[in-house]
């Protein structure tokens, strides 16, 4: 029954690629469900939502229908923020918006200690139940950095604060950056990620950075990190935010422009260590 | 048993092999996560793409390229080739205790003896240091 099961995969799949994923499906599935995740997977419902989970760092995120799959690229530069941060003069409270499965907030709150709290909002309730779900989850990861980590419902458009708390020192996103036009396999994007993901998730341009940049003094950020996917939503946030600010690019590792990072004094002069490129 | 090798994280080079084309992010949801290992002395690469995560994978690569760097330097002496032979000499000890037994076990056939019920302790193996190395 394995060789049949990979020739399915090898029709959807590259090779190697269907290898692992149906070594995956059988480590992580009971027996009895393995045709059915194959023939799902052929269709091109993503492995993420057919396991369950993704892993992110040192966790492991619950996926859901409804929800963002975390991406290896927002994995990449939680890390590298978290050793910026890490041991220096940090800040106190995060703000985590459009925080999906809320693996942001999360992978800060375990990499870093007395973060004080740390809050990840989200406009659906689908995915401000899954963040609850994956905080208790990962909760013996969370255990041991003191922070206090919790959810809400809450509209960027709207500029909503969250209840719990009103100011913080941090901002982080990763809002909907996908412009409608290029919401297409010629604009880049995959199919599976267009069949099966929220497009409430993915949709989304210049109007989400206006949105963050006006919630920076709103909660009181004295720094911030948004991930993007093209230069002009970095170039528009430089633009928006004071001129005293500091305030570049960081890329992933295939070198793609991937966020834009900004701080108001000296003191989090380590958030430079993200930076590839400076903006003027 | 010597202790499992480390490689010095100042005399590797770690790449993110990328899975997909394009401009990545929210638009590609990738599912691999290869971590690929340059030893910068000896020119030695590996690669781990065992696992989804790459937490994992980054540990996984380290350990190979450790094994490897070890038993390149050390041959036979070296935690791989001491771990190979030892399974090599449980499993011909293992063979020689089953055949012992089969004998044993014709033999009390032909004495017409009624005891032939053995505990199959005799023959299972403990191999409680046995190294799982997922290498792909």
């Amino acid at each position: 029954m394995g060789p049949r099961l990979l020739e399915i995969l090898t029709r959807t799949l590259p090779t190697q690629q269907a290898v692992n994923e149906l070594r995956w499906i059988k480590q992580e599935l009971p027996s009895d469900k393995w045709e059915e995740a194959v023939k799902q997977r052929s269709q091109q419902r993503p492995l993420q939502y057919i396991l369950g989970t993704q892993p992110f760092g040192s966790l492991t995120i619950k996926c859901r229908e409804g929800v963002l799959i975390p991406r290896a690229e927002t994995e990449e530069w939680c890390t590298r923020l978290a050793s910026c941060m890490d041991g220096r003069p940090h800040c106190t409270n995060v703000l985590d918006y459009c925080t999906g499965t809320g693996c942001i907030a999360l992978s800060l709150a375990s990499q870093l200690s007395d973060l004080g709290q740390v809050v990840g909002s989200d406009f659906s309730q689908k995915a401000v139940e899954l963040a609850r779900e994956n905080m208790a989850f990962n909760g013996q990861e969370l255990l041991e950095s003191r922070n206090e980590v919790g959810f809400e419902n809450c509209d960027l458009s709207r500029l909503q604060v969250p209840r719990s708390c009103g100011k913080f020192d941090l901002l982080v996103s990763n809002p909907p950056y996908i412009p409608k036009n290029d919401m297409n396999v010629s604009g880049g994007v995959e199919e599976s990620v267009l069949k099966y993901e929220p497009w409430s998730a993915l949709v989304g341009d210049l109007e989400f950075y206006h949105y963050l940049c006006s919630m920076i003094p709103v909660i009181g950020a004295k720094a911030f990190v948004f991930e993007l996917g093209y230069r002009q939503q970095g170039m528009e946030t430089r633009n928006l935010i004071p001129d005293s600010w500091k305030c570049g690019l960081g890329y992933d590792s295939a070198g793609h422009i991937r966020t834009v990072i900004g701080w108001c004094n000296q003191e989090l002069d380590s958030l430079g260590d993200m930076v590839d490129e400076m903006l003027a | 048993m010597p202790p499992r090798p480390k490689v010095s994280e100042l005399e590797i080079e770690e790449k993110f092999i990328k899975g997909g084309s394009g401009n990545g992010g929210q638009k590609i949801n990738k599912t691999n996560s290869k971590v690929q290992l340059k030893h910068i002395p000896t020119g030695i690469v590996v690669t781990s793409q065992a696992t989804r995560s790459r937490d994992q994978n980054r540990k996984i690569a380290r350990e190979i390229l450790a094994m490897k760097l070890d038993e390149m330097e050390k041959g036979k002496e070296s935690r791989a080739q001491l771990l190979m032979a030892r399974k090599q000499m449980v499993k011909r000890r293992s063979k020689k205790k089953s055949k012992a037994k089969y004998r044993k076990l014709e033999e009390e056939k032909k004495t017409e003896s009624e005891s032939n019920v053995e505990t199959e302790q005799e023959t299972t193996i403990v191999d409680e240091d046995e190294d799982i190395i997922v290498v792909k």
